[in-house]
């Protein structure tokens, strides 16, 4: 994920174009390197054990270190060096950088300084974005303190950012969240989650957008607006919400979903602050929406 | 006589990708779908499916109102909830209405053959 916030800062500050920006990323997406296939190379674990960690995942929110110990698949001191292997990886578009000869070593170590200034970013802050640490990260650049109920809606930023990751697209970035009594967009799902107080969740964007978020989610080739975008959009909606109130009740909150909703030309308006997060994929920016009801 | 597998979800895509895969696993099943809780029972009532495999946050009637429903009609029912809130509470709610299995969306190819399986293997 840092590759993209540090991608967007490159186009920002002109160091490069799109087409190369895109070019580049492209290039370093073939050489990346996951959790698993870094575990399988450096013979830390089997691929049967990648494949049983991977299914394992998709239905708990729990990270792939923590259950491969919790499998007794590694120790911790294996996982210690695994991670530490895997930190290197921000250095993938720094080394695709090079490698098309958009900058030289010693410019893209100035151009990393230059995102921290800009940035106000401490060293402490700088490893957290080289790491790739999501909840570092949200705590970096989302500020909760003046949302309704500060942890509840932390925790739910930071679920979903991780379940975009694994359910959709890992090449994206999110900007600051911004606070709102009034919203408009062009479609809007949403879905509300009742337990001691209702709270309203949705995602809205462009109908381009929104058709590749889907197609993405559903792993089908969806190219209409109909029902079946409609419904991926609302099943990733709901799987994620889902993964939430386990984790609420984990906490001794019990939460209800309601069913979602689908909106075109949805507009939000009333006496209470909606709190959106835009996060932003290679085919456009998604928008996150959470308030009181 | 065939496996009668009726897959229930208010999702069209999901409906379609348990449908195919129960269709391209299995050659001697049919499958029937149902897009709320008030069609489950209607389908059930029908064509009284072997198993049954039943979301819960649907519109009009949700899965546990529906499996309630579907229990009361035929007590032998074998109702599996899909659902992706696997709370603890929904868990026992689900069970304690006579649910036999819960799967915690997204659902796995590995699981959901599990579950076939087990209940072929019980009705031959």
């Amino acid at each position: 994920m840092f590759s993209q916030f540090l991608g967007h800062f490159l186009l920002e500050e002109g160091y490069v174009d799109t087409a190369t920006l895109n070019e580049v990323l492209k290039y370093q997406d073939k050489i990346r390197l996951k959790l698993g296939v870094l575990a399988i190379d450096l013979k830390l674990l089997t691929p049967e054990q990648v494949s049983d960690i991977h299914n394992t995942q998709a239905r708990q929110d729990k990270r792939f270190g923590e259950i491969a110990i919790e499998k007794r698949y590694m120790n911790p001191d294996q996982l210690d060096d695994l991670l530490f292997t895997q930190k290197s990886e921000h250095l993938r578009l720094i080394q695709a950088l090079i490698d098309k000869n958009v900058f030289t070593l010693e410019e893209a170590d100035a151009i990393l300084d230059k995102y921290k200034v800009k940035n106000q970013l401490t060293d402490e802050a700088m490893d957290i974005m080289k790491r790739d640490d999501v909840d570092g990260m949200i705590d970096i650049f989302l500020d909760f303190d003046e949302t309704f109920d500060q942890e509840t809606c932390r925790n739910y930023y930071a679920l979903l950012i991780r379940n975009m990751i694994r359910f959709v697209d890992r090449n994206i970035w999110f900007e600051e969240m911004q606070k709102t009594k009034e919203y408009e967009a062009p479609y809007l799902i949403t879905q509300v989650l009742e337990g001691r107080d209702r709270i309203m969740t949705g995602i809205a964007g462009d109908a381009g957008t929104l058709l590749q978020f889907a197609a993405q989610f559903a792993n089908e080739p969806l190219e209409e607006m109909d029902d079946m975008m409609e419904d991926a959009v609302g099943e990733f909606l709901n799987l994620h919400n889902g993964i939430f109130t386990v984790n609420m009740s984990d906490q001794g909150r019990e939460m209800e979903l309601e069913p979602q909703i689908f909106l075109s030309n949805a507009k939000l308006n009333g006496n209470v602050e909606h709190y959106i997060v835009p996060v932003y994929f290679p085919y456009g920016k998604v928008d996150f929406i959470m308030g009181p009801v | 006589m065939k496996f009668k597998v009726m897959v229930c979800d208010d999702s069209k895509l999901m409906r379609k990708k348990l449908k195919n895969f129960l269709e391209l696993s299995y050659k001697d099943i049919d499958v029937l779908v149902a897009e709320n809780g008030k069609n489950a029972v209607e389908v059930y009532e029908a064509e009284k499916p072997n198993l049954v495999f039943l979301d819960i946050v649907m519109p009009i009637l949700d899965g546990i109102g529906a499996l309630k429903l579907i229990k009361a009609f035929d007590n032998d029912a074998k109702v599996v909830i899909t659902s992706s809130s696997g709370t603890k509470q929904k868990l026992k709610e689900a069970l304690e209405s006579g649910a036999v299995e819960f799967i915690q969306k997204p659902w796995t190819e590995d699981k959901i053959k599990f579950v076939v399986d087990k209940f072929m293997s019980e009705g031959e």
